[in-house]
């Protein structure tokens, strides 16, 4: 597909001698948004870290906007366009809320900083009441969505999200994916991970199964949830 | 009376104090090492505010460029010397430190010879208040370290570069994520720790009246006591700290035992280590 934001193509990744991907395709289409599922272990957060720079690819190649990526360093992909959410310590609990805005948008000019973590707080809220708030103080679902609107400040092209439901309520989970689902909007197109598929599915435009390191397999978010299979192996029942 | 002289001198003594482990606690807070070579950056500092002031330079002139000259040379030092040991744990770094601390301590030797040198301070009459006598070395020292501090405090809270050094002391893995070019932010940070290495070692010259070149090595012990007293890694914590230890080694030395004010620092610290073991500003994590 030409208007594939991000594509990967026969990428092999893993730590030192571990290799943990195995020939991994795929791609993110324009305003996309495409879930990678798969069991505990499968490299779901490998793969986006080697999308994004944080662990090198042995093999293969990695484009964003049709320009080879492949092995940049992470400050180098968010000045192309790309972002990255973290599963884990993806705020900086000792700022305020409003300073970890500002480190998203630490590249922009001022104004420009100011107008976009305007935009940010018109879309979450919550994080407009607790600016001055130290992050460290924040809910697991107030983390998300700071960490979030960190990753957006920039205006990415590609936003990847690493089980963004993690460490958050469960009656809150759905609103996350809202949120996520609600980003079609700015037009950033984004590729996430989620153990909870069965709940992330609907959410989504496409899926791909990784299991092992390697895609198993890939189709459009309906025929994933209809595919009895799928729902038997990866879906819980 | 001499109550209130002691209380000038320890506060005095405290922002020399505080001011040095600010400068220490900043590097610390975002490389993790313990830069053993801090106290030649004071040493420094003193020495080259010594040479500009001899060549003709007012002092106060002399101070800020001997500062900025430290500055640049605390970036250099990181460069060659421990950046490339970055990722090699912490162990090489400390010993490079410690080697890079004699290097330059024998280098100001060969230079400037073992023996101290009277640090060439203007003869300033002191001030009376109610019949106390205040010396002005004692309260420009202490303003000198309280301007310091508060612009310390600003550039933290109120400058970008300030910011992101708290996000890359936060975490670093996080800031390159959001990215933010540790790079620069390192190269920033050392010569802002350097600096005010340098400007802590020069008012520790006005207070010893003489430099030598052990002067920063023999002072790093108290400023690791402010900097553990207020928490590894805070700046806040480090001013409380310095302001606390330089306090109580004045009253110790006044009230107690002439000669033993490091003693003083020391039961200072165990006695709040044993009380707040993270220091006094210390985080949890
Ligand atoms: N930093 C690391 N060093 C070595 N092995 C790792 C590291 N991170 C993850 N792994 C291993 O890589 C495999 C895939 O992990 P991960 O990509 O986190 O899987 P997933 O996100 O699908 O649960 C696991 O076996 C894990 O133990
Ligand atoms: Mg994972």
């Amino acid at each position: 597909m030409s208007d594939a934001v991000l594509r990967a193509g026969g990428v092999d990744a893993g730590y030192g001698a571990l290799q943990i991907l195995f020939g991994v395709d795929l791609e993110v289409r324009q305003g996309e948004h495409v879930l990678v599922f798969g069991p505990n272990g499968a490299g779901k957060s490998t793969l986006i870290k080697a999308l994004f720079g944080l662990v090198k690819p042995s093999a293969g190649h990695v484009t964003l906007a049709g320009r080879d990526v492949t092995g940049r360093a992470p400050e180098g992909m968010v000045a192309h366009g790309m972002a990255y959410v973290p599963q884990v310590s993806n705020v900086f609990g000792s700022m305020t809320v409003l300073e970890n805005l500002e480190i998203g948008g630490a590249r922009l000019s001022r104004s420009r900083r100011e107008a976009r973590i305007e935009e940010m707080v018109a879309l979450f809220p919550v994080l407009g009441d607790r600016r001055k708030q130290s992050a460290g103080t924040l809910s697991g679902g107030e983390r998300q969505m700071l960490a979030l609107a960190r990753a957006l400040i920039p205006e990415p092209s590609v936003l990847l999200l690493d089980e963004p439901s993690a460490g958050v309520a469960p009656k809150i989970v759905e609103e996350i994916f809202h949120l996520v689902s609600g980003l079609r909007r700015t037009g950033v197109s984004v590729l996430m991970i989620e153990q909870n598929a069965r709940q992330a599915l609907p959410h989504v435009d496409r899926g791909y199964v990784l299991e092992g390191g390697a895609v198993r397999m890939t189709d459009t978010a309906a025929s994933l949830l209809d595919n009895a299979e799928i729902s038997k192996l990866y879906l819980g029942g | 009376m001499i109550f209130v002289q002691t209380l000038v001198y320890g506060l005095a003594l405290g922002g020399v104090i505080a001011v040095s482990a600010v400068g220490l606690t900043l590097a610390y807070g975002v490389t993790r090492f313990i830069n053993f070579a801090f106290g030649e950056f004071l040493t420094l500092g003193a020495f080259f505010c010594l040479l500009l002031a001899q060549a003709g330079l007012g002092l106060a002139w002399a101070g800020l460029a001997a500062a900025v000259a430290v500055g640049a040379v605390g970036v250099l030092v990181e460069r060659a010397f421990y950046d490339p040991l970055m990722s090699r744990g912490l162990l090489p770094l400390l010993v490079t430190s410690v080697g890079v601390a004699f290097v330059v301590q024998n280098l100001i030797r060969i230079f400037a010879g073992s023996n101290p040198v009277r640090f060439p301070l203007p003869l300033m009459r002191p001030i009376e208040v109610g019949g106390l006598f205040i010396p002005r070395e004692q309260l420009i020292i202490l303003g000198v370290a309280l301007v310091t501090m508060l612009a310390v405090h600003l550039l933290l809270r109120f400058t970008m570069l300030g910011k992101k050094m708290r996000a890359v002391a936060d975490d670093p893995m996080l800031a390159r994520v959001a990215g933010i070019s540790s790079r620069r932010v390192l190269d920033a940070t050392w010569f802002v720790s350097a600096m005010i290495g340098a400007l802590g070692g020069i008012l520790l010259a006005i207070t010893q009246i003489t430099v030598a070149p052990q002067m920063g090595w023999h002072f790093l012990l108290v400023v690791f006591a402010a900097v553990l007293l207020g928490g590894i890694g805070s700046p806040y914590g480090a001013m409380i700290g310095g302001l606390l230890i330089g306090l109580a080694m004045e009253l110790g030395a006044t009230y107690v035992a002439a000669n033993y004010s490091y003693a003083f620092a020391f039961i200072m610290l165990i006695l709040v280590l044993i009380l707040r073991p993270r220091g006094l500003m210390g985080g949890s994590g």
